[in-house]
């Protein structure tokens, strides 16, 4: 349950506000989305509850709680360096973006799993092997092809899986994965696809998928939040919001999808107009309001409220909330 | 945002950087300064050679800003004097040794194949001699000339740059924009000067710098070890004759005043690397480090 | 590694060694001819008395002066005399000093073992200081810590090595008297394997030692800085600590090894410098290593001596970079897969 989060970039020309008052209730043993375009804040987000900030980032405020498995909850914003160390990893898994980088050049497979199991103490020469076996398994690939090589002498997609298993070794009970299908091929995204929906079934985790690529969401999510310049503006049941958007982001952002169905229907997908905002200087008021067609005068001076409309669908916009129109 | 003029643009690109990094302004400083030092120096500051035995090893004053050697006579005259020698040498060294460098490492590196493997080849063994016995062995051997030294110096120069060199555009060579360019078709010639050229520019220039000093080094180093002894204002001679001949070092102004050259050296050395660095910043923004 | 692996191996050792030969030929041509070119005063004035005293013509005197000291007979064709000169130097004969009226390799035999050693020691010392420093300087990157060490370092590096020499010669030598600034051990010690030889050994390397490692570490030092910085920007840095792997783990395995790995390649290249680095710390300090014979050689202008310890350090600096291209790919995976598959 993440709430109110804000944290800023310190750069020459000022502060980037990338995370302004992040709001979203993540239910537990399902999958969730996180949407948004480029630059809207979505890694940042992440990184900020992990604490896995750059240098010149400053976390202004808000909460990110966590509830264990012994029912016990945290506050990660809160929770210092050694907390965050044994929780990382081990509670919550991170697979991010781009994982062609995050694996280390001069350790073999087999290495990166040998040292990620004895880091959290979980060792054991005899069980341990057949684990990371499994592991690979997994997500389809040969043990015996995989573990000797170095990351060099892989292919991206085949090093993606290899990052999804280490994270997947330490059982993790919250999963989160960063544009896990932006870099792939449509075969491999369908077989990650599959990889990703397997675990999930066996293994019952929370999980957070992080991407621009809404295909996806509709496939794989059970819920879905829509990120908007550093902040949500929806949160829903998937075929829900899908079905029906609230916020006019968001049905702008369905509405300039291609499918195979406009071919038919003769419809041609509307990109939404205008660009993301700065975050260095951002407008006042509700943030999408240069681009929204149905921007008012309180739109431009005030930031409508996060709003729980009906049970499970929130939304970000004067159209619903008190003191908009109806 | 109103277009802004060339002048201001120049100025923005490459005189702010070299002006805002300290070490841009001070390298800045010593190059216009061994300039000047070199050309118009000597027709300033007129060679002191009166031997005065009373004021050896005077320490710096107002009338002798670097002090006196050991003949009494002013080390900056000496200095200045000298200057024309130890920054000529090694840059006619340098010179030569780039061009013949770059001639290597560019053929090497942009034909490639068995070519660029047979020129490896050779530039390795040449880098596998030790150069300083030769040069040393070399330069007492041959006549005793400053050309003979500077190409003495070009001879061990030129390795390391043709290696490099190879390396980077053989790199350069395979990254995608000159891939496209390739693709067009836009000639050979063509994609090697204009396209390739401008990315080895700011590479060339800080190797150059570092060769210089290097080469620098060794000719003042020759010469103080008394293998190639030249112009007798060539600082290198002045170093000898007070380390040695005249055992400046057990006396402590003369250490001092050994010290003083010593360090004229230094900030020389320093001063020409930061500001080859800072020409590197200017063409290669990216290495800015206050952005 | 598999059996099979070893095999690529062997051929990159062959045309290591092939490489090596080529470079000792020109090495060795390379003197050849310079003891050719050389004004051959010493020669000729032996000549002049050899003739005397047995009596025979100074152009037979020459003959058998340039015999005895340099192995080649003036009298047949220069290319015959070049080929002969290098079988010589194949069957290990080296020339003949005519300052101390023995076989170069004799002098050679002495002097290696101590230019080596000292070599060894103080490459390796250097090299973990600058590391060590370098790291520090890197992870602390933009402290003030890191600009004065930082700058420190690169006007460490800017003053000449004899500078350097000739200052801690001073200081620690003839001013505070603490170390011993000639020969490898007191005269009055005697050589073996006994402790008071052992430190006396010690005593009298560290100048030469602290020199070399003062000279050098700083470029190491540097070197590894930028690394460092570079790798900090990593992204599997972050993953691994997103894994929860320990600090300390990555300061090592992460950023420690693929900070260092690409300076091994460095340091085959330096060795050539290094060696020729020894000839002046060991004039400076009469350290009697192959450097201070050559300087003296020169000084006394016995050619014999000259060419033989040139062509040894050659051999040297070869042996040097050989050794270290071969582990090369033990230590940097990368290389060894390199080395498999070509």
């Amino acid at each position: 349950m993440l709430r109110n989060l804000r944290m800023e970039y310190l750069v020459r020309e000022g502060t980037i506000k990338a995370v302004s008052g992040v709001t979203l209730p993540i239910e537990e043993g399902r999958i969730t989305a996180i949407v948004g375009e480029s630059g809207s804040g979505k890694t940042s987000l992440i990184e900020t509850f992990l604490k896995l900030l750059p240098r010149n980032a400053r976390i202004r405020g808000g909460e990110a709680l966590l509830r264990l498995s012994n029912g016990e909850e945290v506050d990660l914003i809160k929770a210092d360096e050694s907390t965050m160390r044994k929780l990382r990893g081990r509670v919550v898994g991170y697979v991010p973006q781009g994982a062609q980088n995050s694996l280390n050049p001069v350790l073999t497979v087999e290495q990166h799993f040998v040292e990620t199991l004895k880091n959290h103490g979980l060792w054991d020469s005899k069980s341990s092997v057949g684990e990371i076996r499994s592991a690979l398994s997994l997500v389809r690939l040969d043990p015996d092809t995989v573990l000797k090589k170095y990351p060099f002498e892989l292919s991206g997609g085949m090093k993606q899986r290899v990052v999804i298993a280490l994270t997947m070794i330490l059982k993790p009970e919250l999963v989160i994965l960063d544009e896990p299908t932006s870099a792939l091929d449509v075969f491999s995204q369908r077989v990650l696809l599959n990889i990703l929906d397997r675990i999930s079934e066996q293994y019952r985790n929370t999980m957070i998928l992080i991407t621009h690529d809404i295909p996806i969401v509709a496939e794989l999510a059970n819920r879905v939040a829509v990120l908007y310049a550093g902040t949500v503006v929806e949160v829903g049941d998937t075929y829900e919001v899908f079905k029906e958007p609230l916020h006019p982001y968001t049905a702008m952002l369905i509405a300039s999808i291609p499918s195979v169905a406009d071919i038919y229907l003769k419809r041609v997908p509307r990109p939404v107009p205008g660009e993301p905002p700065s975050l260095l200087n951002p407008p006042l008021g509700c943030k999408f309001h240069p681009r929204c067609p149905y921007a008012t005068e309180l739109c431009r001076i005030s930031e409508p409220p996060l709003e729980e409309l009906r049970k499970g669908r929130l939304a970000k916009c004067w159209l619903y909330s008190r003191g908009g129109k109806a | 945002m109103r277009a802004k003029s060339g002048l201001y643009l120049f100025y923005l690109d490459v005189v702010r950087p070299v002006l805002k990094s300290g070490r841009g302004l001070f390298g800045l400083v010593v190059v216009v300064a061994m300039v000047f030092m070199a050309t118009a120096g000597p027709s300033v500051i007129p060679l002191d050679i009166e031997i005065k035995p009373s004021m050896r090893w005077c320490l710096p004053s107002l009338e002798h800003p670097l002090g006196c050697d050991y003949l009494g006579r002013d080390l900056l005259s000496m200095v200045v004097h000298g200057s024309r020698e130890v920054f000529l040498v090694p840059f006619i060294a340098t010179l030569v040794g780039v061009v013949g460098g770059m001639s290597v490492g560019l053929l090497a590196g942009y034909i490639g194949g068995r070519a660029r493997r047979a020129l490896t080849a050779v530039t390795d063994i040449w880098l596998t001699i030790p150069s300083f016995p030769v040069i040393f062995i070399l330069a007492y051997v041959l006549p005793k000339s400053p050309l003979t030294i500077a190409l003495l110096l070009a001879l061990f120069s030129w390795p390391g740059l043709a290696r490099a060199l190879a390396a980077e555009v053989s790199s350069l060579k395979s990254r995608d924009f000159i891939e496209v360019c390739i693709n067009l078709r836009l000639g050979k010639l063509h994609v090697l000067f204009r396209e390739i050229g401008p990315h080895l520019v700011p590479f060339v220039a800080y190797n150059f710098a570092a060769l210089f000093v290097a080469n620098m080094t060794s000719l003042i180093g020759i010469v103080l070890l008394g293998v190639a002894p030249l112009n007798p204002t060539n600082w290198g001679y002045l170093l000898n004759q007070m380390i040695f001949t005249y055992r400046g070092l057990l006396i402590p102004s003369g250490s001092i005043i050994i010290f003083i050259l010593v360090s004229v050296f230094v900030v020389i050395k320093l001063g020409v690397v930061f500001f080859a660095q800072a020409l590197e910043e200017v063409f290669n923004p990216r290495l800015r480090a206050y952005e | 590694m598999e059996l099979r692996a070893l095999f690529p191996f062997a051929k990159i050792l062959g045309r290591r060694l092939a490489y090596a030969l080529v470079t000792i030929m020109i090495a060795s041509t390379v003197t050849f001819v310079a003891i050719r070119s050389m004004p051959g005063d010493v020669l000729y004035t032996l000549a002049v008395s050899l003739a005397e005293e047995l009596r025979i013509t100074i152009e037979e005197a020459r003959k058998i002066v340039y015999y005895i000291y340099y192995g080649i007979d003036v009298e047949k064709p220069v290319y015959v005399q070049y080929f002969e000169y290098v079988l010589g130097l194949l069957r290990g004969n080296l020339g003949y000093s005519t300052y101390f009226k023995r076989p170069v390799t004799y002098v050679v035999a002495r002097a290696l073992g101590w230019t080596v050693f000292t070599l060894s020691i103080g490459i390796s010392l250097s090299f973990a200081i600058g590391v060590l420093t370098g790291m520090v300087a890197g992870f602390k990157r933009g402290s003030k810590l890191d600009s004065t060490l930082s700058t420190s370092l690169t006007i460490l590096s800017a003053i000449p090595g004899y500078a350097i020499a000739l200052f801690l010669y001073i200081i620690l030598s003839a001013r505070l008297g603490l170390l011993p600034a000639r020969g490898a051990y007191s005269p009055d010690v005697e050589p073996g394997l006994n402790l008071r030889f052992i430190v006396d050994v010690l005593y009298h390397a560290t100048l030469p030692i602290l020199t070399y490692v003062v000279i050098t570490f700083s470029g190491w030092s540097l070197l590894i800085r930028s690394n460092v910085a570079k790798i900090l920007e990593e992204d599997f840095l972050k993953y691994a600590e997103a894994r929860g792997i320990s600090r300390r783990r990555i300061i090592t395995t992460y950023v420690g090894r693929n900070s260092i790995l690409p300076l091994v390649p460095l340091l085959a290249l330096r060795i050539g410098g290094m060696v020729g680095g020894s000839t002046l710390i060991e004039s400076i300090f009469a350290y009697p290593g192959m450097g201070y014979y050559l300087s003296i050689a020169m000084g006394i202008r016995d050619y014999g001596l000259l060419q033989g310890i040139f062509f040894m350090m050659t051999v040297a600096t070869i042996v040097g970079v050989i050794v270290v291209e071969m582990v090369t790919p033990f230590i940097d995976p990368r290389v060894r897969r390199e080395v498999v598959t070509t």
